[in-house]
């Protein structure tokens, strides 16, 4: 189990990573016709941090023998189908195929899906409380980041989840690359309050690979944060919003996400 | 009432929203740098001192900066001013050890501060923070004081907040210059009469203001900004063929680069709709050529315009038949009598009624130019027949000299009729300016593959102004001239309009007192019709059956009708 979480962290990372490139050379070749975008810059960050962050924590399960306990387990179980479809629909995109797939109304399966996420992460809180409760608490300043990031990726999950709301009552459906998107963050701020929970238990402690690699983290996900929520208040301007000839047809199916962001 | 883009904004006590960012991430990046270095153990702080950091400040100062999105607040910039303060006198009370590089947080602080409210707010944050930080660490015995160090200290952060208060004011002195410049632009384009329009590149229309809007968009059409030009205005020369902008603005190509504007046309149903266009390119720092194009509807003046040819037509027309009608009946009247008083009378008739009919005649063939109902039957002939014909009659009717040198063979291609009128028409004028001891000559050469033909006088001249003006329609050199020299101000146009639809061109030189030369090129050998003719004309008013003076031409028309002929030719 710990190997193949390993291996399944090791994958997602590289493909992140991978993903952070793609969108590198986008932006070089964009940005100098279009301006910076605060959105494809942050988003770049995020990928490149989150895929480090996936890389050591597979580093560390594949290769130095470090355990994970059933929360990590069931945080990683919902994150990587998230993540994977996320993956694929970039990989699609890029390949010149559809980007994205509607989802029209709220099917049952879906509602399903989301009771089933709702309910996996009210059972990790209990779950957590209860540790708390009964082995008690080590602060430990390291944590520090790992906190931090919990909070931020909620925040973005709210901003992002606001934007998939508004998407599906304009459009009559939702984007299943917005809402993979958007299920990504929360189930990121899962794992790291696990980290926090099993670290601040003694399960395991904390170590400076990932706190590092966590700390680098923090801002990143601080800009993205003020990206997705300025370009939902209309506060900043991207792309999509100055004056060009662009197609919006044809861009609503790939870039629906960054739509779905505002 | 002003427009309200013309109200410059002020810079708020809270400053600009850009400004406001600034230092919401200063305070957010150096919260970040103590914190993560606080939760490492890298810096000499307790334990407690990093969780309030990570749980405190970071998210207080991170909240902070979230909040500039909104509306600007004095308030908010005096908590977070607060913030740090309490936040670095914290570190420095908690390790004292740590003054100098909590110093080198403090002064992008300030800079930050100065760059949102002025030197105002820089010092507001600077001021306590040194007193503090020598108050905490003259009361800490293990640092050891070094004065100079602190001067030195609180010199840079002053230099630091007095030279970014510097750049702030050079910084909105221009921004104000520029929102002046631009509130002045945006007037002119709002208030402006004309239709202005910016275009890109591409031909998509960037800008219009709102005559633009009155002027140009299509009943059925609701905006001009984002649509192609070609498809949208849908102009057309006066030709009629189509502008297509498809390898380059065709107005601006139209214009040639020129200040003049051109005349081009659009139709709105079936209305024609005349516009007189301008274009003027711009290039922006990347190379790249826009067009700001102005369009002024004319349909109003063209219509003006015509009303008048038409009216100048019609009262020719009609004060031509009487006239003919006189001029018959004097030359009638002068077979029975042949007294002296009787024939100087008939003689005064036909001389002012002869000079009325030129008028008249005149105006007509005006009329006819300006309506595009004249056509010319272009031929090879011989020049030099041609002019010693007309001119001799003409040399005798003005009473005139007439110095003449032709040089034999000159073939010309042209209209023999329309040839005629131009050289009576400057002889005529050369006469009327000419001092009257003063010959008038007319001389031919060939440059080229053209034929030149001078008409010089000795009269009264020009200067450059007026040599400028003489071709256009009614100009006369001053008012007083219609008195002094009488005439219509019509001769010159109508020579200009006949050399131009034959391919040729009429130049003027001219000295003021010592006389003036009218130089009429005409094409030598046959040549392609005209590219760009005027008009499309027809000497109508010109007999095709032999050269014949128009006034000759009513009279023996109505001779004809009432069974008479003088025996003129």
């Amino acid at each position: 189990m710990d190997m193949t979480a390993g291996i399944l962290n090791l994958v997602l990372g590289v493909v992140y990573v991978g993903i952070g490139t793609l969108i590198a050379i986008d932006l070089d070749a964009d940005m100098r016709r279009r301006g910076w975008s605060h959105f494809g810059v942050s988003w770049l960050t995020i990928m490149f941090t989150c895929g480090a962050h996936h890389l050591v924590h597979g580093v560390h399960l594949s290769a130095e023998g470090r355990g994970i306990g059933p929360l990590d387990i069931l945080a990683v179980g919902l994150g990587i189908p998230a993540g994977g479809i996320f993956s694929w629909l970039r990989i699609q995109s890029r390949r010149g195929r559809t980007g994205d797939r509607t989802i029209t109304g709220t099917p049952p399966w879906l509602r399903r899906l989301a009771i089933g996420y709702g309910a996996a992460a009210a059972l990790t809180v209990v779950v957590g409380v209860t540790a708390v409760v009964t082995d008690g608490v080590r602060p430990d300043p390291r944590l520090l980041p790992n906190i931090a990031l919990v909070a931020l990726y909620i925040g973005v999950g709210a901003v992002l989840w606001r934007g998939q709301v508004r998407n599906r009552q304009r459009y009559g459906a939702w984007s299943l690359s917005g809402l993979s998107l958007m299920m990504i963050f929360p189930t990121c701020a899962l794992m790291h309050a696990v980290y926090v929970l099993y670290a601040a238990t003694g399960q395991f402690a904390p170590d400076y690979h990932g706190l590092w690699v966590d700390w680098i983290g923090v801002p990143s996900a601080l800009y993205f944060l003020w990206v997705v929520r300025g370009l939902e208040r209309g506060t900043l301007t991207d792309w999509n919003e100055r004056f060009e000839d662009i197609d919006i047809t044809a861009a609503l199916p790939n870039d629906r996400e960054e739509l779905i962001a505002r | 009432m002003s427009p309200p883009h013309t109200v410059l904004k002020a810079t708020t006590a809270a400053g600009d929203l850009s400004s406001r960012r600034i230092t919401g991430l200063s305070r957010v990046l150096i919260a970040l740098v103590v914190t993560a270095a606080a939760s490492v153990e890298a810096l000499p702080l307790p334990q407690w001192f990093a969780w309030v950091a990570g749980l405190a400040w970071l998210p207080a100062a991170a909240v902070l900066w979230m909040a500039e999105e909104g509306p600007a607040s004095r308030r908010r910039t005096l908590t977070g001013m607060c913030l740090d303060l309490v936040a670095l006198l914290s570190v420095i009370a908690l390790a004292p050890q740590l003054a100098p590089p909590v110093m080198l947080l403090l002064i992008p602080l300030a800079a930050a501060y100065t760059y949102q409210g002025g030197a105002r707010d820089g010092l507001l944050l600077a001021t306590p923070a040194l007193l503090g930080r020598w108050l905490l660490v003259l009361a800490s015995p293990q640092v050891d004081v070094h004065p100079v160090d602190e001067i030195a200290n609180a010199l840079v952060t002053l230099c630091v907040i007095l030279l970014m208060q510097r750049a702030l004011h050079v910084r909105r002195q221009d921004a104000r210059r520029v929102r002046e410049v631009s509130a002045a632009s945006e007037t002119i384009m709002d208030r402006s009469t004309e239709s202005i329009l910016v275009t890109a590149p591409d031909g998509t229309i960037l800008q219009a203001n709102p005559a633009a809007g009155r002027v140009l968009i299509d009943p059925e059409e609701t905006v001009l900004v984002g649509a192609g030009c070609t498809d949208r205005l849908a102009l057309h020369e006066p030709g009629g063929r189509p502008l297509d902008c498809a390898t380059g603005c065709a107005l601006a190509q139209l214009c040639a680069g020129g200040d003049d504007a051109v005349e081009v046309f659009r139709w709105i149903g079936d209305a024609r709709q005349p516009l007189l266009a301008s274009s003027v390119p711009l290039r922006n720092e990347l190379g790249q050529i826009s067009h700001l194009h102005s369009f002024r509807d004319i349909t109003t003046l063209k219509q003006a315009d015509e009303a008048k040819t038409m009216f100048l037509a019609t009262a020719s027309h009609e004060l031509k038949t009487p006239l003919t009608v006189i001029r018959g009946f004097a030359q009638l009247l002068r077979q029975t009598i042949t007294d002296g008083h009787g024939t100087a009378a008939l003689d005064a008739i036909e001389s002012r009624s002869g000079e009325l009919a030129v008028i008249i005649d005149r105006l007509l063939l005006s009329s006819r130019i300006d309506a595009g109902k004249i056509d010319l039957h272009l031929e090879t002939f011989d020049l030099a027949e041609l002019l010693r014909i007309r001119l001799r009659d003409l040399g005798r009717s003005l009473g005139s000299t007439v110095d003449v040198q032709i040089e034999e063979g000159l073939q010309v291609h042209a209209s023999q009729d329309a040839l005629a009128t131009v050289i009576e028409h400057l002889v005529d004028n050369a006469a009327k300016y000419s001092h009257h001891e003063g010959a008038v000559a007319v001389t031919t050469r060939a440059e080229g593959s053209d034929v030149l033909i001078d008409v010089v006088d000795h009269g009264i001249g020009m200067t450059p102004t007026q040599a400028a003006q003489c071709f256009e329609k009614f100009w006369q050199a001053e008012i007083t001239d219609v008195r002094r020299f009488g005439g219509t101000g019509i001769g010159l146009y109508i020579v200009r309009s006949l050399t131009e639809a034959m391919g040729g061109q009429v130049m003027v030189r001219s000295v003021v007192g010592r006389g003036t030369t009218f130089t009429v090129r005409v094409p030598g050998a046959p040549v392609a019709p005209p590219q760009h003719p005027t008009e499309d004309l027809v000497v109508s008013t010109l007999r095709e059956d032999g050269p014949r003076t128009a006034e000759t031409n009513a009279v023996d028309e109505f001779m004809d009708q009432i069974g008479l002929r003088t025996g003129r030719s």
